[in-house]
């Protein structure tokens, strides 16, 4: 197949620039944001799954 | 105990154990459908040559068994399982649930009803016509209202990581179904694509890359984020990484699409964009496989005792094999050898049944005897299923990869004198017969575990008592969550599922714009071939049924510019010659060889004795015959709502020409079947192997030069 069917679309070159711009802020601000991430805060949302709200996990745990 | 501020609520384990249920049944018969095919590939005769139970129109009958009846039902058992828990509520609505379960269940058996009658639109894991795909579109927003519904009125304030890839999980799949689902009506159960040729492919695996992301991995990495935690019973290993690996996941993922078309009509800096961003893929997939299996540190001894367990770790392992193999495959080297062959066969099934089908028997492992409060009836049993599976994923997996590769090194191979060693592609098929026999085995082991599992979870349902409504307990939710300087942006989101929701739809469209918008533009920008002309009438009804008879499962219409595929098949195929091909039928897959330029390469009489046997044009061929074809008598009745539709779609047939279509058709077929009789050959006018016959005749010869056997 032809492999520059789309070449001669107007302004298609400024297409990968943006994703590039896109790409890199996208990826900085989530791994400063991470990075930031209290720890406590984390290892509290980690164990979220460990507790159903059934009766053993109120009184065993004392949730 | 200052427990009496505690509100008590109920868990609704009922739709748990009905999806559950569901997800054993259809998974046995989705196996047993893959097996059956299995074996036609090295029997071509097995179950006889009934149009019913032919090889083309089981195919899609057994992925659409496996992707929506058993990854799609134990994707909602484990949902719906865990979504209650970690929202600390019951589901928003019991009917929604109702209406969720049993509509799914109802596509499904729709599908069974269609698929083997050959009623199919031929866009691969998009089969289903289109009242069915309102059906899904509708049953799929009852799912989401309910998920989201549920999230809103929860009482756990924060939404755990899981729940994201749910959320992400929703929103995308209608996103992919829709748009890939414009089609235009014909009759009640046939319809064209709304998009051509070049522009219907970049949809059609815009949204196949997709679902495979968004229907097979967000959810199973959402479930595997909740069920490793709870079945090892020690929180995630880092939170953290859970987060990047979900942002990384979905905002990566639908950048990659570009990768199932390479050496096509796509722009080459897509192309790459798409290489880049699937080799990118691997970080975040990696980073998710690592955190799980780190979860498990210090508790490799539960794997020792836990078969649920046991199929998880190879699971999350089979989930980075296949996510290392794809990137790879994305590059161009790797694709021109692995793309067409059964290396693709292979990779699928290692994340079919090793990934979804180990996430989803580790699921109902663990599920069943905490809903029936009982204990697993044998764990004994749990370990034979795993041994046994996993077996049969190597049976499976290890002959798809050194068959595929194998077979594409004999398409590719030359002599010294410059000329194809294998110029037969049955030579190169016959060879592969030894590793299909093996693939059916593997399969079969498959299955067997599957039913030892059936049987373990029976009896474990039957050793206890379902608690449909399971009493828990929690605090209630906060009337107005207002927050606090001291949290960060992203925690208020957290606490925000409409906000969220819009955050990931905006990170899957801004990758999905990228690569939509030379989807969109292509149709304009496609060089006009003036050679090439739409479709005679006699022809569109030859498609069909090539369509029906679901011919595109096994042989390709794509010839790509190697010397190796011109010097086999001809002229390479060029962007403007597919203008009128509603849909597509360029196939994924060559089982037989590409049919591209096959047009005048035989005489009628050839196509004429190879479908009615296969193996008397070609002996050892693995094509089954087509006996009906010869018997069943053309039905004309559509055709003029088939011209007018696809002049609607943008096909120029001139106005009026509806009314002369089925004349056309029938002076065509009789000239056909003319030369039919003339080569001694008893056949009149009406069957429906003329049809396909002149679509088959037609097929690439716009740009080719005369072909010899018509001079």
């Amino acid at each position: 197949m032809k492999s520059n069917v789309l070449q001669a679309i107007l302004g298609i070159e400024v297409f990968p620039v943006i994703s590039l711009i896109i790409f890199v802020a996208v990826f900085t601000t989530m791994i400063i944001w991470v990075v930031k991430l209290d720890k406590q805060r984390s290892q509290k949302m980690a164990e979220l799954p460990l507790n159903d709200g059934n009766r053993e996990d109120i009184f065993n745990k004392n949730l | 105990m200052a427990n009496s501020h505690l509100e008590r609520f109920e868990y609704d384990n009922s739709i748990v154990r009905n999806f559950s249920v569901a997800t054993v049944i259809w998974g046995i018969v989705g196996f047993l459908v893959g097996i059956i095919i299995a074996l036609k590939l090295v029997y071509p005769s097995f179950l006889g040559f009934i149009p019913e139970l032919s090889y083309g129109r089981l195919r899609p009958l057994h992925t659409n068994a496996v992707i929506f009846a058993f990854a799609g039902n134990v994707m909602f058992a484990g949902i719906y399982y865990s979504l209650q828990r970690l929202c600390k509520a019951r589901m928003f609505s019991d009917v929604l649930s109702k209406i969720h379960f049993w509509g799914w269940q109802t596509i499904i058996v729709s599908a069974a009803l269609t698929l083997p009658f050959g009623f199919t639109t031929s866009k691969e894991y998009a089969e289903l016509e289109w009242p069915i795909d309102i059906a899904i579109a509708l049953i799929w927003v009852a799912f989401g209202v309910n998920m989201l519904g549920t999230i809103w009125k929860r009482r756990e304030k924060h939404m755990y990581v899981a729940i994201w890839f749910y959320i992400a999980t929703f929103l995308t799949v209608a996103l992919l179904h829709i748009v890939n689902s414009f089609e235009l009506p014909v009759s009640f159960l046939k319809s064209y694509s709304f998009y051509a040729g070049v522009q219907d492919a970049l949809v059609q695996w815009w949204y196949g890359h997709n679902a495979v992301a968004f229907f097979l991995t967000t959810p199973f990495l959402g479930l595997m984020y909740y069920f490793i935690p709870k079945i090892a019973e020690r929180p995630v290993y880092s939170y953290k990484l859970s987060i990047i690996h979900f942002w990384a996941l979905i905002f990566l993922y639908i950048w990659a699409g570009p990768h199932h078309l390479l050496y096509t009509a796509l722009p080459d800096w897509a192309q790459s964009l798409g290489t880049v961003f699937s080799v990118m893929l691997i970080a975040p997939s990696w980073g998710g496989m690592i955190n799980g299996l780190l979860t498990l540190r210090g508790a490799w001894d539960k794997v020792r005792e836990e078969p649920a367990l046991k199929f998880l770790v190879v699971a999350i392992t089979a989930y980075g094999m296949s996510t290392f193999e794809g990137p790879m495959m994305s590059f161009k080297e790797i694709n021109a050898l692995t793309h067409y062959t059964d290396y693709i066969i292979g990779h699928v099934h290692l994340g079919a049944l090793a990934w979804n089908g180990g996430v989803g028997f580790a699921v109902l492992y663990f599920m069943f005897p905490r809903m029936y409060r009982t204990q697993l009836f044998s764990k004994k049993l749990a370990n034979t299923h795993f041994w046994i599976a996993t077996l049969g994923i190597m049976f499976y997996a290890i002959p798809m990869y050194w068959g595929g590769i194998m077979q594409s090194l004999m398409w590719k191979e030359f002599t010294a004198d410059g000329v194809l060693r294998y110029a037969n592609f049955l030579e190169t098929v016959t060879q592969l017969i030894p590793m299909y026999a093996l693939r059916a085995f593997g399969g079969t082991l498959y299955l067997v575990g599957s039913l030892i599992g059936a049987y373990n979870l029976y009896k474990t349902a039957k050793s206890g008592s379902l608690v449909r409504n399971e009493e828990a307990y929690a605090a209630p939710a906060q009337q107005k969550a207002e927050p606090t300087h001291a949290e960060g942006w992203h925690r208020v989101l957290e606490r925000m599922p409409l906000r969220f929701s819009v955050w990931v739809v905006v990170a899957v469209i801004i990758g999905g714009v990228v690569e939509f918008v030379p989807t969109w533009l292509v149709k304009s920008n496609i060089p006009n071939i003036t050679a090439v002309k739409p479709y005679t009438p006699l022809e569109i009804e030859g498609r069909d049924i090539y369509i029906r008879e679901g011919c595109v499962g096994c042989h390709s219409q794509m010839i790509r510019p190697f010397r190796s595929e011109t010097e086999r098949y001809g002229e390479y195929s060029k962007a403007g010659e597919f203008v009128y091909d509603h849909p597509f039928l360029w196939g994924s897959k060559r089982t037989g060889p590409d049919l591209h330029r096959i047009g005048g390469k035989y005489p009628d009489s050839w196509h004429y004795m190879h479908m009615k046997d296969p193996q008397s044009t070609a002996p050892g061929s693995i094509m089954p015959a087509y006996p009906w074809m010869y018997e069943k008598s053309l039905d004309y009745s559509h055709l003029e709502g088939k011209i007018i539709t696809l002049r609607k779609l943008g096909v120029p047939y001139t106005e009026g020409f509806e009314k002369l279509a089925e004349a056309d058709a029938k002076a065509q077929a009789e000239k056909i079947a003319q030369n039919l009789n003339s080569s001694k050959f008893d056949i009149t006018a009406d069957k429906e192997i003329v049809a396909l016959i002149a679509y088959l005749q037609r097929l690439g010869t716009d740009i080719k030069a005369k072909p010899t056997a018509e001079q």
